[in-house]
């Protein structure tokens, strides 16, 4: 355990160490990040705006940004710490120098995590915090039922988050240096940045069960508000054997690698 | 020559045309997401900012297909050989390196419009059930032409900054997320607030993606004012020749500071 730790903090500070080197661009990539991260809250406010108030139909303009205040923060969370899996693997397989990291005495997935942390997502954390913090004054109180309920789910959304890096990591080994894999990953998570009522109950089926997205965000959101959780516990079964299954997905692409030596 | 490296180009990104393949899934599926939340949002209204639910889902349509038409990253690649060195060769060569990346566009495009662009418009057709089909062809034709232009030029022209500075991914980041937000990729123009509507009018952006989408489906609104199709045409391309002249001003400054070591 302390051994991770220390790899962790290795890789936190030569991650620093790295983009700091060029600070203006770093300030300015946060600020680009933050400002892609609002598209989504702003577009809610302006809808909102335009249909006084109507919006998504059965949801507040707030329970709504509570949604997306959730999936902020499990991106924050998810991006730094387990999205530089995907970058490595990007990397490594490219150049054909993966073989170093599996010479490496430590398991590969906390190795790769480790060379590529984006401390750029950190202010995708920070930024997601006080957003949730803000948007979850505007609304009553949850219970300490919707707390523990809340906690429970938003793990579940991080295990989400880590299966998908390992899918698309995995992926990389055969679809070699496709950086548009991400676009990928992008597009399959807007379904989980909004009610999902507005979509039809096939596709609330599907991204409840099938390709659970929808627990990053509206399970752990709809728990703290309260609300009625449909298809809850299949999507909870769905999590574990999406991870289950993106664990062996990963294995067995990294024994299907081969490299010419690094 | 243009044809020459078009064709190059085409080829060499040929090779990863699975990459491009994404797209198939990304584009409509981007479409389909947004046509659940306006289909929601439009329930009991009968028009938003000038917008009736079926004209908004035909623009989220049109500007999904006019992205694959117009998209380059002229910017990234001219950044990269400035910061790399190799931007040296291309000052030996008899050929402006902006003649040069128009023709990569040319052609990564070509390939773009085969392997993106027409199997997306036949998944809106048979998935979506929207065929979509300009007003006026002529005229949204050209105005995709001067799209593709303007997309270009202004690209071109962020990528110019790398003769300034040595890392330049931020500030580009930067322009790209108000080039998109600001050319109404996200959000048809007119659903800014007036005051904003009125600048935008004055700047690049909307002659990339805004214009020819409102050209495509056959009318123009922006700030309050109603255009003719070909008055809009006409404006379209006063813009693109006055971001030629900033994009030529810019690099006759930039390349001043250019120094390389080595051929």
């Amino acid at each position: 355990m302390n051994q991770t730790l220390r790899i962790w903090q290795r890789g936190l500070k030569s991650a620093v160490a790295n983009r700091i080197a060029y600070r203006g661009d770093f300030f300015i990539s946060l600020a680009v990040m933050l400002l892609f991260e609002a598209v989504t809250p702003l577009l809610t406010f302006l809808i909102y705006g335009l249909t006084n108030g109507r919006g998504f139909p059965g949801w507040s303009l707030f329970e709504v940004l509570l949604i997306q205040s959730v999936f902020l923060l499990s991106r924050g969370i998810s991006q730094p710490f387990f999205w530089g899996l995907v970058w490595t693997v990007h990397q490594q397989v490219r150049e054909g120098i993966f073989e170093l990291t599996l010479l490496k005495p430590r398991s590969e997935i906390l190795v790769c995590m480790t060379m590529n942390i984006d401390i750029q997502s950190f202010g995708r954390f920070a930024g997601g915090l006080a957003f949730f913090i803000f948007v979850l004054s505007r609304l009553p109180a949850p219970g300490l039922s919707g707390v523990l309920s809340f906690l429970l789910l938003f793990s579940l959304s991080l295990a989400m988050m880590f299966s998908l890096a390992l899918i698309m990591a995995g992926t990389l080994f055969v679809w070699v240096g496709n950086s548009r894999l991400m676009e990928l990953m992008e597009t399959l998570l807007e379904f989980a940045k909004y009610p999902g009522s507005i979509f039809t109950s096939v596709f609330q089926l599907v991204t409840a069960v099938v390709l659970p997205v929808a627990m990053v965000a509206l399970f752990p959101a709809r728990a703290l508000l309260g609300r009625p959780q449909p298809w809850l516990w299949g999507s909870m079964a769905a999590v574990c054997c999406f991870a289950a299954a993106a664990l062996g997905f990963w294995k067995y692409m990294v024994k299907k690698y081969t490299g010419a030596g690094g | 020559m243009l044809g020459a490296v078009a064709f190059v180009t085409y080829k060499e990104w040929a090779a990863y045309r699975s990459h491009m393949l994404l797209s198939l899934f990304v584009g409509p599926v981007f479409f389909l997401v947004q046509r659940f939340i306006w289909t929601a949002v439009y329930q009991g209204q009968d028009g938003i900012a000038g917008f009736s639910l079926s004209e908004m889902i035909r623009y989220y349509g049109v500007t999904t297909i006019i992205y694959y038409l117009t998209m380059d990253f002229a910017d990234w690649n001219l950044q990269m050989h400035i910061r790399t060195g190799s931007f040296l060769t291309f000052m030996l060569r008899p050929l402006h390196h902006r003649f040069f990346a128009f023709s990569q566009k040319v052609g990564h495009r070509v390939l773009g419009f085969l392997v993106e662009f027409v199997p997306i418009w036949i998944i809106f057709a048979v998935v979506f059930d929207m065929v979509l089909l300009p007003v006026h062809a002529g005229w949204a034709l050209l105005s995709l032409f001067l799209g593709f232009l303007m997309m270009f030029y202004l690209n071109y022209s962020v990528g110019i900054i790398a003769f300034w500075m040595v890392r330049t991914d931020g500030i580009r980041s930067l322009i790209a997320f108000f080039r998109d937000v600001l050319a109404g990729v996200f959000l048809p123009l007119t659903f800014f607030p007036s005051p904003v509507q009125k600048l935008l009018f004055f700047l690049p952006f909307q002659f990339t993606t805004y214009v020819p989408a409102r050209v495509f489906l056959g009318s123009y609104e922006l700030a309050g004012m109603k255009l003719e199709i070909p008055v809009i045409i006409a404006i379209q391309a006063a813009a693109v020749c006055i971001m030629w002249c900033i994009g030529q001003g810019l690099w006759l400054l930039g390349v001043k500071r250019y120094t390389g070591v080595g051929v």
